[in-house]
């Protein structure tokens, strides 16, 4: 059953589960329940579709160095931010869940084993076509792959990264999952209805009710068993320091370590030798699928290196075309530096302006290749949001959002990977590296992020001295309070998050239902 | 002038140097380059013998390297690089 708040008589209610928010977290827990016997209400703030006057809500300062799109990159309404998601999707790496002694409050609570059965799931759920983390057959299939034949294969350093992506049609929870919910006779949607307390038992330890405002003016109270906040990332947090609910030790830790997955792009050149170069057959990337490169755990672990994605790319379509128009221009004298940028002339210029042949074919090779990379974000407790002085329609202070600079951990990362990605071509004799005068100079690292893998503000943990929420999601000190989402994360991985945002809310699933 | 011949001046280092400064003589490089577009680390990489670029490949593998204007490069052809008064 899907109902408008705003038109409701009633304003009290009763649930065995109350799920606050209606995104992917949200909405992928509350499918679990669908034909049991417990009785569960799906809040959201917002209506089935996005509307001006609740993304208004989103708003926010951003006070920190790093900038966050804190309006654009999330959706308050009916399905979240799968109205925005890319649909691309991979499970975390083993490693991600372990200790590393090199990366401060890395490692989670639970290993990826215990993950493992959710993300199967997970992948049911979404209706993925092919089999999880089967990465090197995939390999050739990809014009980098056909390009590079001896990277990701057996006896090369670096391996494969197969990210599986929904198709468009299939990304948003709201249209996947409607019918069903409005079926339902025992999960209740409710829409327009945004949670604006947590009224708590004096012990502090539970939740009694959970109030949820109009925005024309009436006030919903719902008694549940168990509550579960699902609201995002930003919003999780948010609603966490408005409601003052936790008050143990972990509160101190609410908001705090914020993480995303910043991309630098033009870090690295690579001039590929002929012998490489050149593919073996005309490929075409997988319409679903994309492709990227990582070193293998043991180097990046000697090397004290974070999780990353290489992202190989070609510049003879690009780059070449822009070196003849320059050319062009010199001959005709009315050559300018307007508009270009340095390194554009020296990719253009050093790199030749002509499209070479494979020895013995007609087959043109592509020379040249632009390097870019993706980032896992350390666990950092200056990366974070406070609330501020504005207030929404509400009332509510908005978000003060401060993201801290890229780590030195992460710049080292992103260099020493470069320079590792130099040896490997140079030791399988694939073709030189050059860092890029932005790599060096370290321009590349101020970014703002357009990539939105919101996570880590309720980070899980086995102590409340380290984190919001523990190994069950559930906040520390507080026996009916539950976190879902990307703010849980410990550490960040390098991979879409969303994936394991679903697969995380079904395995709270299983446990709300056996708590 | 070909591209080689443009390279052995030192106009070369001088290029990657201070393509900022426009101080190029742009329009002989950009005919040297349509000209013969392969680069210094192709062309002793094609010209090597299969003993020195498994040499050079040792190299890699045991990190002897040379960092030149960004380039990762091996000492071998790095060596390589300055008897040819490229470097």
């Amino acid at each position: 059953m899907i109902l408008d708040a705003r038109n409701l008589d009633s304003t009290q209610h009763t649930a065995d589960v109350l799920i606050v928010g209606s995104g992917p977290a949200g909405i992928s827990l509350a499918t679990q329940f669908l034909g049991t016997r417990q009785r569960v209400i799906l809040m959201e703030a917002g209506g089935k579709e996005p509307s001006s006057e609740y993304e208004d809500f989103n708003q926010g300062k951003n006070t920190g160095p790093l900038f966050l799109d804190l309006a654009n990159s999330r959706r308050r309404c009916f399905g979240g931010a799968s109205k925005l998601w890319a649909g691309v999707c991979r499970p975390l790496e083993k490693r991600d869940f372990e200790k590393r002694d090199f990366v401060p409050l890395s490692g989670w609570p639970i290993q990826k084993s215990d993950l493992d059965p959710y993300y199967q799931k997970a992948a049911e759920l979404l209706q993925f076509p092919e089999a999880l983390e089967k990465d090197e057959p995939w390999i050739d299939r990809f014009e980098t792959g056909a390009y590079f034949p001896k990277l990701g294969k057996s006896g090369s350093r670096l391996f494969g990264k197969v990210f599986h992506q929904i198709s468009l049609e299939k990304r948003d929870f709201a249209k996947l999952f409607e019918a069903q919910l409005a079926q339902s006779q025992n999960v209740q949607v409710l829409l327009h209805s945004t949670l604006v307390e947590l009224e708590m038992e004096p012990s502090g330890k539970s939740v009694t009710q959970a109030v949820a405002a109009t925005l024309n003016g009436k006030r919903h109270r719902i008694r549940a068993k168990k509550i579960v906040l699902a609201c995002g990332t930003i919003e999780n947090a948010r609603i966490l320091k408005i409601t003052r609910a936790s008050r143990s030790k972990a509160a101190e830790n609410v908001g705090r370590y914020f993480m995303s997955h910043p991309g630098f792009s033009d870090v690295g050149k690579i001039l590929s030798f002929p012998e490489t170069g050149c593919a073996k057959k005309a490929s075409v990337n997988p319409a679903n699928e994309h492709l990227t490169y990582e070193f293998q755990e043991e180097l990046n672990r000697s090397n004290k290196i974070l999780g990353h994605n290489f992202v190989l790319s070609q510049t003879r379509s690009t780059i070449q075309p822009l070196g003849r128009t320059i050319l062009s221009k010199i001959r005709r004298g009315d050559f300018s530096l307007s508009g270009l940028s340095l390194q554009q002339f020296k990719s253009s210029f050093l790199f030749g302006t002509d499209e070479p042949k494979c020895p013995g074919s007609d087959v043109a090779y592509s020379k040249t290749w632009n390097v870019g990379i993706s980032v896992e974000q350390m666990p950092n407790p200056n990366s974070r949001l406070e609330l501020g002085t504005d207030r929404d329609a509400l009332g509510q202070p908005r978000v003060s959002f401060h993201w801290d600079r890229i780590p030195e951990l992460e710049r080292f990362t992103t260099a020493r990977a470069i320079r590792l990605l130099g040896l490997e071509l140079g030791r399988m004799g694939m073709g030189r590296v050059q860092s890029t005068e932005r790599l060096l100079k370290g321009s590349v690292f101020e970014i703002s992020d357009s990539i939105n893998h919101q996570m880590g503000t309720t980070r899980m943990s086995d102590s409340p001295e380290t984190g919001v929420v523990n190994r069950d999601c559930r906040v520390f000190g507080i026996d009916n309070l539950y976190v879902a989402g990307g703010s849980v994360f410990a550490t960040s991985g390098s991979v879409n998050p969303t994936f394991t945002i679903v697969a995380l809310a079904l395995r709270l699933a299983d446990h709300l239902k056996n708590a | 002038m070909n591209r080689r011949e443009f390279l052995r001046t030192s106009a070369y280092s001088a290029s990657v140097v201070a393509l900022s400064s426009l101080v190029l003589p742009w329009s002989a490089y950009a005919e040297s380059i349509e000209a013969t577009p392969l680069l210094p680390l192709e062309a002793i990489w094609r010209e090597a013998s299969d003993e020195v670029q498994q040499k050079i490949k040792n190299d890699f593998d045991s990190s002897r390297v040379v960092d030149l204007d960004g380039w990762l490069i091996s000492e071998t052809e790095f060596e390589l690089l300055k008897s040819r008064g490229q470097k």
